[in-house]
């Protein structure tokens, strides 16, 4: 039942999609570990259009506060940093991912359930919204 | 003329004054220190006995180095022996005491693994304990954020020896398989 109900999801979120030139895939939420009502969530977001785009914001009813940030490592000492927007540049894919890019998600409103799909809204810098389920992992 | 007794006499004193900071500093002893960590309250000196003592310097709400590194350690864990397991400690010290209490610590480190002690002391301890270790960190605010600020942090794990040397520590990112196989080397010769 849950399967087919994620399957449902998915192929539902992927007709919303299917309008627009931006493809967001693989769209995962870290599971926060006890202790931690922080985490992050991850995707690609391919661009297909030959115009550049931005992400510029994220909701959803899981927090009131999604951020964008970047993560750099030097020297072996790892910064996080808040970002205004994410670029998205014509006919590339931007890759949000562990040690890069991330959508940071505070203050979570309740607890996350491995494995279930997460509504999250995506506001594009030309007014597109895009509306996708993210799925919480454990590992990531 | 007056210039050269000047900068010379300038120079001196701040040979003089870095003398006594770096004599401060070697007198500086971290073993001895009461750390206030989930198993109680202990040393370092009591905790390396005998034993391979890894630490990891990290915060709550940091969302990526710290839970990739500690579910890391976890999974390397849980492939390790009971009997290999006893010559281990590994300690997450808390780089955020103002904002994390060591009730959250406790659990948020438990749940990668049972194995994992946390350790959290004041800012004023925390400078001398980071510095002696080579360990960087860094609270930077951050504008526009509900976060307020968040914690820049050296992120390998540093690894000490029962008799308290600094071995090469263990680089961020190293998978289960490599850091399982660095382990056992370790603890091969320690002994």
């Amino acid at each position: 039942m849950k399967n087919i109900l994620i399957t449902l999801l998915i192929s539902f979120s992927a007709a919303t999609m299917a309008a627009s030139k931006i493809e967001i895939k693989n769209a995962t939420i870290r599971l926060p570990p006890p202790g931690s009502n922080t985490t992050a969530m991850f995707m690609t977001i391919a661009n297909n259009d030959n115009v550049d785009r931005a992400l510029e914001k994220i909701s959803g009813p899981i927090s009131d506060d999604f951020e964008l940030h970047e993560m750099a490592m030097e020297n072996g000492k790892m910064s996080m940093r808040n970002v205004p927007k994410i670029a998205l540049k014509k006919a590339e894919t931007t890759t949000l991912k562990p040690g890069g890019l991330h959508v940071m998600i505070f203050n979570l409103k309740r607890p996350l359930q491995e494995n279930e799909a997460v509504e999250v809204k995506l506001e594009l810098d030309h007014q597109e919204k895009l509306s996708i389920k993210a799925i919480v992992k454990k590992d990531l | 003329m007056t210039k050269t007794i000047l900068s010379t006499v300038a120079l001196m004193a701040i040979l003089i004054f870095s003398y006594l900071f770096t004599k401060k500093e070697t007198e500086y002893n971290p073993f001895s220190l009461p750390l206030n960590t989930s198993k109680g309250v202990t040393t370092l000196s009591d905790l390396k006995k005998g034993k391979l003592t890894l630490m990891y310097f990290g915060f709550l709400t940091c969302p990526d180095a710290c839970p990739t590194t500690l579910s890391t350690v976890g999974a390397t864990f849980k492939e390790m022996t009971p009997a290999e397991l006893e010559k281990i400690n590994f300690l997450f010290v808390d780089l955020d005491p103002e904002r994390d209490t060591l009730e959250r610590l406790k659990e948020y480190a438990g749940y990668f693994h049972p194995k994992i002690i946390s350790v959290s002391m004041p800012l004023k301890d925390l400078d001398p304990f980071t510095r002696f270790f080579g360990v960087v960190f860094m609270k930077v605010p951050l504008k526009n954020s509900k976060m307020g600020y968040t914690i820049d942090h050296s992120t390998g794990i540093l690894v000490m020896s029962p008799d308290g040397k600094i071995l090469p520590h263990i680089e961020h990112g190293t998978n289960k398989t490599v850091m399982l196989a660095l382990l056992r080397k370790m603890l091969t010769e320690i002994k």
